[in-house]
């Protein structure tokens, strides 16, 4: 199984959503770059570049889904990206599990991409230090969800750091999900203005 | 980043407070802000809505984990009304925050005991096992609640996202017709039940889906989740094989109606910059749709 990397933009991305509606489950796609040659996908790390947070209203039913899958399948295609993985966070503090939340998308992104990743955010570890990585990673290997060791999950050097300033400062609430983009078609699901916070963060943080 | 200026003045922070208690809105950390800001000092300015405020302040604190606020908050409310039920209802709310579920149930107990026709220690005991991620137990307590007390509409929206959590649609679709029934003029009521039809699947459903979404959007045209699950299903309609020709022309005209207003929404109310953007993603992404993505094999590797 080959190694996973978050870069600091995914990363933040999928804390700060989180962060946004702590009383509700979340889910969103996890994006990579596409690659070109066919040979060293195996055995090659996974490199998650970015997020793109779905929704917080009722995840269970489909209609949504599939228009924001299909959405964001065109974006990425179109900016030489790819769908590579799914996250979620449960409503319930504990609750590792993902059976029940989203494995359908997961297994739809999977069909087009072997070695598709399902995170899956540990509430618990949700602090303003975030001095732990709060992802419990699976990937897909021969048919099934097969979870990963921690070894083999690493992010971008100062994620974490960048993670626990946005908390601080609220940035959370400039995030912008799918369901928020429904709501009022004027909000870009794309968050072009959080990616750019994210850039500058990693700027000033040491 | 405050979205709640320091400029506000109290009259104002109560105004704010009294919509938020109206429309239930569930926006603690705002709530305990302004409170300690702006509002905290002119308590004694609110009137008849002191009470209302200090029960609001001490719910969203818990939230909050503000536990030192919520404990001021009870203090005041104890000492105005030391018998009261709906005061002790509140202190079981705290234990429920200290994870303290089993003397919060003891508590909730005692309050049904004294009145047997209060509703929301019961509703709080169905809340704790949810919590405690008890969904099956706390499924069959609301479902004995609600044989007791019908009519009782947030209880059965609550029951429609515990089946939906345990991917019981059908039943969670039954819970949404009582709630259509009690109130048929609601368009998000309309469309959840279409997206719950959609996601069962099969002809008879995908039926209902396409009709209630109409019926959602003749509510409330500018639903936009509405208008593309109303595109969704006309389409899987129209190439279902047990549609009929006459059907099909039908819902080929429906997904093409919804399509259209789609894309003049999104010329409405997108910003220039990504409007192009947005737009080209639509309009390809759902001719893809149509011609069934979802069906389509994956790609080879």
């Amino acid at each position: 199984m080959a190694d996973v990397r978050f870069s600091a933009r995914a990363y933040c991305k999928m804390i700060l959503h989180a962060t946004k509606y702590p009383h509700c489950a979340i889910n969103g796609i996890l994006l990579a770059e596409e690659q070109k040659s066919k040979d060293d996908e195996k055995g090659r790390c996974l490199f998650i570049c970015d997020a793109v947070p779905l929704f917080h209203i009722c995840l269970h039913v489909t209609p949504m889904a599939e228009i924001a899958l299909t959405q964001i399948d065109h974006m990425a295609s179109t900016s030489g990206l790819v769908l590579a993985g799914y996250y979620l966070a449960n409503e319930n503090i504990k609750d590792l599990s993902y059976e029940k939340c989203g494995q359908r998308i997961a297994d739809k992104i999977a069909e087009n991409f072997s070695s598709a990743c399902l995170v899956v955010i540990d509430n618990r570890r949700l602090t303003l230090n975030m001095e732990n990585v709060a992802l419990c990673v699976s990937q897909f290997v021969d048919g099934r969800w097969k979870s990963k060791e921690k070894s083999s999950i690493t992010l971008d050097s100062k994620a974490q750091s960048v993670a626990a300033s946005l908390l601080q400062k609220r940035v959370y609430e400039q995030l912008v999900d799918f369901d928020n983009h429904l709501d009022d078609l004027s909000q870009d699901w794309r968050n072009l203005n959080l990616n750019q916070e994210v850039e500058e963060e990693m700027g000033t943080v040491g | 980043m405050d979205l709640y200026s320091n400029k506000m003045n109290w009259s104002e922070v109560q105004d704010l407070f009294r919509l938020w208690r109206e429309e239930n809105v569930r926006k603690s950390t705002e709530v305990v802000d302004l409170w300690e800001r702006i509002l905290q000092k002119k308590i004694h300015k609110l009137g008849d809505e002191r009470l209302l405020v200090l029960e609001q302040v001490c719910v969203a604190s818990l939230d909050c984990n503000r536990l030192e606020v919520a404990d001021a908050c009870l203090k005041a409310l104890s000492t105005e009304f030391p018998t009261s039920l709906r005061i002790r209802k509140l202190k079981a709310l705290k234990l429920e925050a200290l994870e303290r579920y089993d003397e919060a149930l003891d508590v909730l107990d005692s309050i049904i005991k004294q009145d047997d026709t209060n509703a929301a220690p019961r509703k709080r005991r169905v809340a704790i096992l949810r919590a405690r991620g008890k969904i099956p137990d706390a499924i069959k307590e609301l479902a004995e609640y609600l044989k007791k007390f019908m009519s009782d509409l947030e209880a059965w929206q609550e029951l429609c996202d515990l089946y939906l959590f345990e991917q019981d649609f059908a039943r969670a679709a039954f819970c949404m017709e009582e709630l259509i029934l009690h109130n048929p003029h609601s368009h998000l009521i309309h469309q959840r039940y279409a997206d719950i039809r959609y996601t069962q699947g099969g002809f008879e459903n995908m039926e209902l889906a396409r009709a209630h979404y109409c019926l959602a959007l003749k509510l409330s045209p500018n639903n936009i989740r509405a208008l593309y699950g109303l595109f969704l299903s006309a389409t899987n309609i129209a190439i279902s094989t047990k549609c009929t020709s006459v059907k099909k022309k039908e819902n080929n005209k429906l997904a093409k109606w919804a399509l259209n207003e789609i894309n003049n929404r999104y010329e409405e109310q997108c910003g220039k910059s990504n409007q192009t953007a947005a737009l080209e993603g639509l309009i390809n992404s759902l001719q893809i749709l149509s011609t069934g993505w979802f069906t389509v094999p994956p790609k080879p590797v």
